[in-house]
Formats: structure tokens, C-alpha cells, sequence
């Protein structure tokens, strides 16, 4: 009995113009931006290749510590195509410096520009939350009031049916009737992304995607059982539809509008200036920690500090000099290290109200069924704010396991540090002492012959360079980002709310429909 | 429904405003402080002037790009140097930047079309389906005129009902005392519902089209509810990813694509230009002006100073005088003329107009040729 009910209802939703119009809609609407969303995948996919081999490149040629400075990188998700959120389908990577530590990950793309960033961007489940759920509604409002005006649920009722039997057939059918176009654009859409050569998932993304599947039924099965309700509990269609249409014009455009807004401007913004000072403050300590140190410890003469010099590297120096410089970064590097972590914790300080701001707005999302379903797939896809505070957070404590090895090893007060040259290497200056003034101008004979030397010896040394031995470095672990188990604890409030409100929404149907009088 | 939206707007701009003030104050005595530390020419000409955008006033009504823009120029006078850079002073969170602000615009574009919407979709297939219509036409009155009856009633209905929404959004901002009503906040109010009202003719139009078109008041719901979805949220939304895919961009920047990218920022800042009377481009021009004014008046100075080597603009190559600070000029944003505003919005203020007139005629014929027998 139950399976021809829902035959019947399934028959009687999936044939009318109205569900045709809305899908051909939808359909287009997803091939839009899941075609667009990929191109720009790819887009995004050969920055953060170029940006790797750069990198690699890049260490392969450092031959100091000094100029590492790691960088992590967390390639472009496909999911992300689907469900956009912050990352806008970019990859992004986290750079290791000893005087800074950054927020979250700096995206690898050409699209964060201040102009295209205020453009509003439309997804999969943009569609999902705007069209899809309008369809659910227009398939519930009029499915018992519907009826009753009709006339048609009196002879229904007639029948030996039971009323939950009916109430049940009409719940089932117009959930398979919505979840049918659902998988529908789903699968083009998935298509789509697997037709694009850079697209590749893994097992984990997989099960992401199910999960977003799944997610997308429960959404609208619950804006369908919602509007089922408001039709079990009005006795006319017209009277259920604007109902209906105005709790979907509130929960999908004006909460998602108005609470950013009221976020925004709700909590204080420390300005960016008090940062600023206590970032300059923070850097005079230090200063003078550094000029106390110099005083007591004084610098050899200019003069033994002649050599190559480029980007934290020096060459060609008098040992003299190279014993100095060990000696005070032996001091200096863990003082800067202390400033960076404090620099960072004001900044954080600092920063945080403004984060504090976007957080809310996932955590209001709760208030409506369709900011709560676009924020529960940013979290499947790893797009919120959040996630990407949780990448720094990772980010941050390999930073430390990478200063904690090079202090094992002992390289902070080495020469290593800043010097390639091999303990015997002959200095630019042998003796700066014995030198005499006009023999120490720059334009001396004697200099100049110095200086060919030097050219000679660089040749030299860029044809048989070799890089610093990484093989021992720290290693990052298998992702920087949240694994399933902890995207799905994330997700726990905002499921919990669907199910919840889909649960009451059912509960509340059912009973009004026990006691609803099918009359004209 | 929509006097909520429009105390939410209050609340919001009352908030917004307050911040904004204390904000623009806080730079202005700063930079104040630094300028009169000004003693002779040759620091005038070393230092960077900070020249600020004033609020337009009227972002409760329009917020445009002020938000995420950048407003201010720091300019300076010397030569063979960098002599501008742009930026942004006030503090933006640029984590929420994906979402929209709730000013005027966007209740009217999205709440009001809406209501349009739901108040026209069986404007004449209601009336077909229960019988009335056919009843009406029945006397001696025009078909014209009975469309014209209709829209006009539902039309000044929903003026009516947005006049009183913003009426308390500004009494909110007005008794919060951060708003003080002025002419140009009046004439911007005024333009802004003139606008509004070709807005709402259209969408009027449009429904009581599809209505006359359908036949059926469902069929025409859900028509019409999907147009309006795909007109106010889609297209727009869209617009990012077609930016995306038409304009190519380089990774690496170069002065093409500098180029570009403020060619394409001053478009866009000229969309909002008609009703947020300050153009953005309007105020880089008068910031290019001020800069020649504070080379003027330096050039003028040392030209009264007969030991000076007259090498403008060098700093050390000045004269060497004692020089007041309050008497290098201030800038002072002059905002956006009306004339201005409205030349600037005129292509879109002639395609809304249009798309009124084509509502009109689109309703119009739908409804002349709409066969009324076979009503239930």
C-alpha cells in the first residue's frame, strides 16, 4: 500500500511543468559553475605547480640556513569546485620565517584581488541552497491543503488506508521526487569535475563527497518536510506558499546577509595601528638587546668584513669576522625567535576580533537551514576560516619542530648559518691590518686583484655547488589539514540542528495530519 | 517583512557610521599631528600627504565598493620619486568580504522584487481562475486599463510600504544622532526611490506578464520565482566567474596589467557612482589635483626666497626658510556633484527605464491577447 502511495506521489511530482522548468534551471545552473569553477581549478592547479618547482628549485640551490626559509604547501582541493567557501578552489602555502609568522596560509592565486574578493561567488551548493530548495518547496506547500482543496483527500481517506500510511507515502514520495533531481545535478556536476585531467580525488575526498551528497539530501529533505508541515497545519495553498516562501526568503537571503553585517559591526575591530606600535615597541627591545650585546662584544672592523654579500649569505669574509657573526646570532637567532613568537601573539590578538567576526557567522548559521547546509559543506571541503586557522595552527608547530632541529644541529651559532665558504677558504682580504690605506681603496691595484680572484673563485664554485643535506628535516606529517574524523566532529552542531529540525518537521506533520480535517 | 529588513539596516549603519566617524577622526588628528611638526620647505618636500576620502553619507542607502576600496592617496612632492600610492586606511575585515551589507539597495533589490513577485504572480490568472475575470471584462471597461488599474494599485502599495521601511531605518539613524539630514542626503533619498520605483515597475510588470501568459497561478509562481532567482542572485553572483574567465591575468604583475586591473576598478567604481555621489575615480583626480596644489604652493614659496638654488623638488635644494606648517594646503574631498552622479549612471539608469517600457508592453500584449474563455 505504502509503495503505491508513493508511486503516486512520485508520479504526480515528477510530471509536472513545474518541476521541469525548475530543473532545466538547475541543470544549467550547475554546468555553469561547475564548468567555470573547474577552469579556474586548473587555473589555480598550474599556479601552485609553477610555485612548487620554484620552490624546489630554489632549495636546491640554497647552500646556507639562513636562506631556507621552508615553505609548506597544501595543494588546490577539487572539492572546493563544489563548495567554495574562503579557498576558492586555490592552493595555498605556508613560507617559514624567523621574524614572522603569518595567520593563515597565503593563497596561491591571482584572484585575490580587493576588487574580485567583493564579488559574491556562486557553487554547486549555492544552487542547491537557492533552487534546489525553492523545488522542495513548491513540491511540499500544496501537498496536503493541496489536496484537501481538491477534494481529493477525501476520497483518499475514504480508502482503508491508514492516515499515517498516507502521511508517510507523501513524506517518502516527495523526498525521492527532490533527492532524484539532486543526484541528478550532482552527477553532472561530478562529471564535469572528472572530465578536467587536474582533477583527481582521493579515497578521502570520496568519502567527502558522499558526505556532501548526503548532506544535500538531508537539506532539503528537511526544507521539504518543513514545508509539508506548513501545509499540514494551513487550510489553504495559497495561504502555505507565502508562508513557505517568506521563511525561504528570510533563512536563504536575509540571514546570510544580515549576519555578517550585524557580526561586522557588532564586535569591536581593534585598529590596525595598535598593532603597529606594539610591533615597534617590540623591535626596540630587541634592538637594544642586540646593541647591548655589540657593545660588550664589539665588531671587528669594516675591514674584515669584506666579501660577498647577498640575501643573509656572505662569502669571502676574514675568519675574524665569521667567528664574530657565529658568536652573536648565537645570541641574536634565539632572541629573534622569542620576538617572532610574541610579534605573532599581538598580531593574533590583534587580528582575532576580525576572525571572531567571520567565525560568527558560521556559528549563527544554525539559525537558518540554508546558511547551516552551506556551511557544513565548506566544512566537508575544507574551505571555512576555521580550517584555515587549523592549517596555520599546524603550520606553526612544524615552524618550531624546523627551529628546534636546526638548533640540534647546532647551526644557529655556527658559521653554517650565513656561510658557505669551507674553513680553508682563503679570504678576500688575507690580513685587512697589514694592508695599507691606498691598497684598501676599492679601485687599488691591489683590489682589483682581489676582485679577479674572487670572480675566478665563484665560477669555480658554481660549477661544482652543492645544497645543504635536508634529508633529515622534520617531516610535515601525512596533511596539514583536518583529517574526515575531525571535519565530521566539526560538523556535529550544525548536523545535529538539520536532523533535529527535520525530525521535529516530520513529528509535526505526522500529528497534525492524525487529527486534519480532509473537508472542504 | 520588510520594515524588519529596514531596522536591521538602521542598526547596522548606526553602528557602521559611529565606528566610520571615530575612525576618519582618529586618522585626520594623526596625520594633522605629523604635518604640523613641519618646520621649513625641505621637510614639506620629503614627507607623504595623506589625502582621505570623506564617507559618502549616504551608504545606509548604497554601500558600493566603500567598504573594500581603497580610500586614501598618499601623495608627495618630490620629483624622481614615486610620487602616489593608494590604499586603505580604515579597517576592513577582508575574512567576511564574501558577503553583502544590508543597505537600501539590496532590500529593494531582493526583498522588494520579491514582493513583487508574490503580490503580482495571479495578478490575472487569479482573477482567470476563480472567474472574476471574465466577469469584469464583461463590462464596458478597456483591458488596458484594467492592467493598468492593477499594477498601479499593487504598485503604489509596495512604494508605500518601502517609503515606511525607510522612514524607520532613518529614524533610527537619525535619533542614534549619527545621521543629520541634509539637502544632498534628501536629493540622494529621492533619486534613490525614483530608481527604485522603474525597479519595481519592471518586476511588477514582468509577473503580472507571466501571469496574463500562464494562465495558471502556480505555473507563474514558479516561473517567475526561478526568473527572479536567476535576475537577482545568479547573474550577479555569476558576474565574479565570467570576470574571471574573460580578463586573462598574469601571475607576475607588469604596468599592463596595473593598467588594467585600476581600468577595471574605476568601472566598477562608476556603477555605484550615481547614486553614492562620490566616485572613486572622482577622488583620485582630485587627489592628483592636490598634489600640483601643494607643488604650487612650495614652488611659490621658494620663489620668494632669493638664497634658495631654486632646484625644485629636492629636499636640501630648497630654500632653507622657517615655514608654517597650517599654510600648506588641505585637502578637503569636494564631493560628487548630482549633475555628475547622474551623468555617470546614465547607461544604467536608461537600461532600467527600458526595462520598465519592455515590462509595460510585455504585460500589456500578454494580456490584450490572452483568451479568457475556459475559466473554471
Amino acid at each position: 500500500m505504502l509503495a503505491t502511495l508513493i508511486r503516486k506521489e512520485l508520479l504526480a511530482n515528477l510530471l509536472t511543468m513545474r518541476l521541469a522548468v525548475a530543473l532545466a534551471f538547475t541543470v544549467l545552473l550547475t554546468v555553469l559553475t561547475a564548468f567555470i569553477g573547474s577552469l579556474e581549478y586548473s587555473h589555480n592547479w598550474d599556479l601552485y605547480e609553477l610555485e612548487r618547482q620554484k620552490y624546489e628549485q630554489k632549495i636546491s640551490e640554497v647552500t646556507v640556513w639562513n636562506q631556507l626559509e621552508p615553505m609548506l604547501f597544501v595543494a588546490p582541493q577539487p572539492l572546493s569546485i563544489l563548495s567554495r567557501g574562503l579557498s576558492d578552489g586555490a592552493g595555498a602555502h605556508y613560507t617559514v620565517f624567523l621574524h614572522w609568522m603569518s595567520v593563515t596560509p597565503h593563497p596561491i592565486t591571482t584572484a585575490d584581488t580587493d576588487l574580485m574578493q567583493s564579488l559574491v561567488r556562486i557553487d554547486f551548493t549555492t544552487v542547491v541552497a537557492i533552487l534546489l530548495s525553492f523545488l522542495a518547496i513548491v513540491l511540499g506547500y500544496d501537498a496536503i491543503c493541496g489536496e484537501r482543496e481538491r477534494g481529493t483527500l477525501q476520497l483518499l481517506l475514504a480508502n482503508s488506508v491508514p492516515r499515517s500510511t498516507v502521511v508517510l507515502g507523501k513524506l517518502i514520495g516527495g523526498l525521492l521526487s527532490i533527492w532524484i533531481p539532486l543526484a541528478l545535478v550532482f552527477v553532472v556536476a561530478l562529471l564535469i569535475l572528472l572530465a578536467n585531467p587536474d582533477v583527481t580525488f582521493t579515497g578521502d575526498d570520496w568519502f567527502r563527497l558522499i558526505g556532501l551528497f548526503l548532506i544535500s539530501c538531508l537539506f532539503l529533505g528537511q526544507v521539504f518536510a518543513l514545508s509539508l508541515a506548513v501545509s499540514a497545519c494551513s487550510r489553504d495553498s495559497a495561504t502555505s506558499l507565502i508562508v513557505c516562501l517568506f521563511f525561504w526568503l528570510i533563512a536563504g537571503v536575509g540571514i546570510l546577509n544580515v549576519a555578517p553585517s550585524l557580526a561586522r559591526y557588532g564586535v569591536d575591530e581593534p585598529p590596525f595601528f595598535e598593532f603597529l606600535q606594539q610591533d615597534r615597541e617590540l623591535w626596540d627591545e630587541y634592538n637594544g638587546l642586540i646593541e647591548a650585546w655589540e657593545n660588550k662584544n664589539p665588531r671587528p672592523d669594516d675591514s674584515y668584513f669584506k666579501g660577498l654579500q647577498a640575501k643573509g649569505r656572505m662569502r669571502y669574509h676574514h675568519p675574524l669576522a665569521y667567528e664574530w657573526q657565529a658568536r652573536r646570532n648565537g645570541f641574536a637567532l634565539e632572541k629573534r625567535l622569542e620576538a617572532s613568537d610574541r610579534r605573532f601573539k599581538i598580531f593574533r590578538a590583534n587580528q582575532m576580533p576580525l576572525a571572531e567576526e567571520a567565525l560568527l557567522v558560521d556559528k549563527w548559521s544554525v539559525a537558518s537551514p540554508m546558511v547551516t547546509y552551506q556551511v557544513l559543506s565548506y566544512q566537508l571541503a575544507r574551505t571555512t576560516l576555521a580550517d584555515n586557522l587549523y592549517l596555520a595552527n599546524n603550520a606553526h608547530r612544524w615552524r618550531t619542530d624546523y627551529y628546534d632541529w636546526l638548533r640540534g644541529k647546532g647551526v644557529f651559532a655556527d658559521r653554517s648559518f650565513f656561510t658557505d665558504d669551507l674553513p680553508h677558504q682563503e679570504p678576500l682580504i688575507p690580513d685587512p691590518l697589514s694592508l695599507s690605506p691606498d691598497d684598501a681603496a676599492p679601485d687599488s691595484e691591489y683590489m682589483r686583484g682581489r676582485m679577479a680572484w674572487m670572480q675566478q673563485e665563484e665560477e669555480r664554485r658554481t660549477s661544482n655547488a652543492t645544497g645543504l643535506d635536508l634529508t633529515d628535516l622534520p617531516k610535515v606529517g601525512t596533511d596539514l589539514r583536518r583529517d574526515l574524523a575531525a571535519s565530521l566532529t566539526e560538523m556535529v552542531p550544525g548536523l545535529a540542528v538539520l536532523l533535529l529540525s527535520f525530525g521535529a518537521c516530520v513529528m509535526l506533520v505526522m500529528m497534525r495530519f492524525l487529527t486534519y480535517d480532509p473537508g472542504r | 517583512m520588510l520594515p524588519l529588513f529596514f531596522v536591521a539596516n538602521g542598526v547596522i549603519y548606526a553602528l557602521k557610521i559611529e565606528r566610520d566617524v571615530a575612525e576618519i577622526s582618529r586618522i585626520d588628528s594623526e596625520f594633522a599631528e605629523k604635518i604640523s611638526e613641519v618646520s621649513e620647505l625641505n621637510g614639506a618636500i620629503g614627507r607623504w600627504y595623506r589625502l582621505t576620502a570623506r564617507s559618502t553619507g549616504t551608504e545606509f542607502i548604497t554601500e558600493g565598493g566603500a567598504n573594500w576600496f581603497s580610500d586614501t592617496y598618499w601623495v608627495n612632492a618630490q620629483s624622481g620619486n614615486r610620487s602616489t600610492e593608494y590604499g586603505r586606511s580604515r579597517t576592513t575585515n577582508h575574512w567576511i568580504r564574501r558577503f553583502e551589507i544590508v543597505d537600501w539597495t539590496l532590500i529593494v533589490r531582493l526583498i522588494l522584487s520579491f514582493l513583487c513577485v508574490v503580490m503580482a504572480y495571479d495578478l490575472i490568472s487569479g482573477g482567470h481562475e476563480q472567474g472574476v475575470l471574465r466577469l469584469t471584462m464583461a463590462n464596458p471597461i478597456s483591458r488596458g486599463a484594467y492592467l493598468a488599474g492593477r499594477a498601479l494599485s499593487q504598485f503604489s502599495m509596495l512604494m508605500v510600504a518601502a517609503a515606511l521601511g525607510a522612514t524607520v531605518s532613518l529614524l533610527i539613524l537619525v535619533t542614534t544622532g549619527v545621521l543629520t539630514l541634509d539637502a544632498h542626503i534628501l536629493r540622494g533619498i529621492l533619486l534613490f526611490f525614483l530608481g527604485s520605483s522603474f525597479y519595481v515597475a519592471a518586476f511588477l510588470l514582468l509577473s503580472a506578464g507571466v501571469s496574463a501568459l500562464t494562465r495558471s497561478s502556480a505555473t507563474s509562481l514558479v516561473v517567475l520565482m526561478l526568473t527572479w532567482a536567476v535576475l537577482t542572485v545568479v547573474i550577479p553572483q555569476t558576474a565574479y566567474l565570467y570576470g574571471m574567465q574573460t580578463v586573462d591575468f598574469d601571475y607576475d604583475w607588469n604596468d599592463k596589467q596595473w593598467d588594467l586591473r585600476n581600468e577595471t576598478e574605476n568601472a566598477l567604481a562608476q556603477d555605484g557612482i550615481s547614486l553614492r555621489d562620490s566616485g572613486r575615480k572622482d577622488f583620485f583626480a582630485q587627489a592628483i589635483r592636490h598634489r600640483e596644489a601643494i607643488r604650487q604652493f612650495l614652488s611659490g614659496r621658494d620663489a620668494d626666497d632669493a638664497d634658495s638654488p631654486h632646484v625644485l623638488f629636492l629636499p636640501d635644494y630648497v630654500s632653507k626658510k622657517p615655514l608654517d606648517s597650517k599654510l600648506i594646503p588641505h585637502f578637503q574631498q569636494v564631493p560628487l556633484s548630482t549633475a555628475d552622479g547622474v551623468a555617470a549612471g546614465v547607461v544604467p539608469i536608461v537600461i532600467l527605464i527600458l526595462e520598465a517600457a519592455l515590462g509595460f508592453f510585455f504585460a500589456f500584449t500578454a494580456f490584450l491577447r490572452m483568451e479568457l474563455a475556459g475559466g473554471s
